[in-house]
């Protein structure tokens, strides 16, 4: 056996070693997976029957809404696209893009350019309460080609969908949840 | 009957102890050993050499999560009798082990010496720095060696998504093995 198959070897044993707390944390997730989707299924009927109210708090804070374009109060809704996996964006608008936990697509909503420069400075600015897990990403697309997720460092690796492992793990502010709870219940898919 | 119940009963000495073992989790014990051994005989035998060995551990380990406390005996039970009874043969643990073995340099060398008990701390705060659905993936596959398909079973990921977390997974670990020195 040489040097490398050795220390292969040790690592896998290694492996063996672990943590028991990683060891019932992988072997539960299955069982959790249940309860998380009766918690998304409330939480998005909870959602649906505040849609009303939810669609003026971006007006309340100051950020207009995020379904009209470019500054005019036209309000007119733009619909939810999906993007594969893997796929880009084609165009050089801005746009918040968002993918819940077990999805493969995206979804995501145009915005202006302006709008989604507020967004992400409401995000920062914004304090937000840490949450133990999250169910859904989040990124914000500038027109320059640039992602941001709202509460995680910019980093040069941002430049494609196709997104994994950001550590730590994304935290939603409540009014980026409320914009996407809003738009999936304006249009369901 | 509770884990601090059951750890009381191998501490006294009571048979029962394996008996209530058994019933709380010699299902998911012989379906961890069918991961690595390739008969269901094999995997009940491994389970019951897991009984064995922590009878006699337990009158000094006093585990928290005794679940994951015989699942850890259960899987290396399993890894041993594998790499006894099909050495020139490839399965499940073999392509994972592989799947290791190819972020370790082709030239790689080392003495007869591996410090396992470093390797395994620097997993373990590895692990604990992981975005925790990574984690949870790893574990799954290197751990519980379970198939890419498994996984995607049970994380409603793609195929391509999970290879995607894993293989950057890896290469995080790699960083980490050669900053420490291991590598």
């Amino acid at each position: 056996m040489n040097g490398r198959d050795k220390m292969a070897q040790a690592l896998f044993d290694a492996v063996g070693m672990i943590d028991e707390e990683y060891i019932k944390e992988a072997a539960d997730y299955k069982k959790n997976k249940k309860r998380k989707r009766l918690l998304r299924t409330v939480s998005l009927i909870a959602a649906s029957l505040v849609v009303v109210t939810a669609i003026f708090i971006p007006l309340l804070i100051g950020l207009g809404s995020v379904f009209d374009r470019g500054g005019n109060a036209s309000g007119s809704k733009m619909s939810v696209k999906t993007l594969k996996s893997g796929e880009k964006l084609a165009y050089d608008a801005a746009a918040l893009i968002w993918q819940r936990e077990g999805q493969t697509d995206y979804s995501y909503v145009d915005l202006s350019e302006a709008k989604a420069e507020k967004m992400i400075e409401y995000a920062t600015k914004t304090p937000v309460a840490a949450k133990t897990e999250t169910e859904i990403r989040v990124w914000i697309k500038l027109g320059s080609g640039e992602y941001v997720s709202p509460q995680l460092k910019q980093s040069v690796g941002n430049t494609g969908l196709d997104l994994f492992d950001f550590s730590p793990e994304l935290e939603l502010s409540d009014t980026i949840a409320d914009i996407i709870n809003n738009s999936e219940s304006g249009n369901p898919k | 009957m509770k884990d601090s119940e059951i750890v009381d009963l191998y501490w006294k000495r009571d048979e029962n102890a394996i008996r209530e073992s058994d019933v709380k989790y010699g299902k998911m014990l012989r379906s961890v050993s069918n991961n690595f051994v390739s008969t269901e005989q094999d995997a009940e035998e491994c389970v019951n050499d897991t009984y064995f060995k922590a009878w006699n551990q337990m009158p000094t380990d006093r585990p928290d999560k005794l679940g994951a406390y015989l699942t850890k005996i259960v899987r290396a039970v399993s890894v041993d009798r594998y790499r006894a009874e099909t050495a020139d043969r490839r399965g499940g643990p073999a392509i994972a082990s592989e799947e290791l073995s190819d972020m370790i340099p082709s030239d790689f060398s080392i003495d007869d010496h591996i410090d396992s008990q470093l390797l395994k701390e620097t997993l373990n705060a590895f692990l604990s720095g992981l975005p925790k659905f990574s984690r949870i993936v790893f574990v799954k596959r290197y751990f519980y060696c379970e198939s890419i398909m498994q996984i995607c079973a049970d994380t409603e990921l793609t195929s391509s998504q999970v290879k995607t977390s894993l293989f950057r997974t890896r290469e995080k670990l790699y960083e980490i093995l050669k900053k420490e020195g291991l590598i």
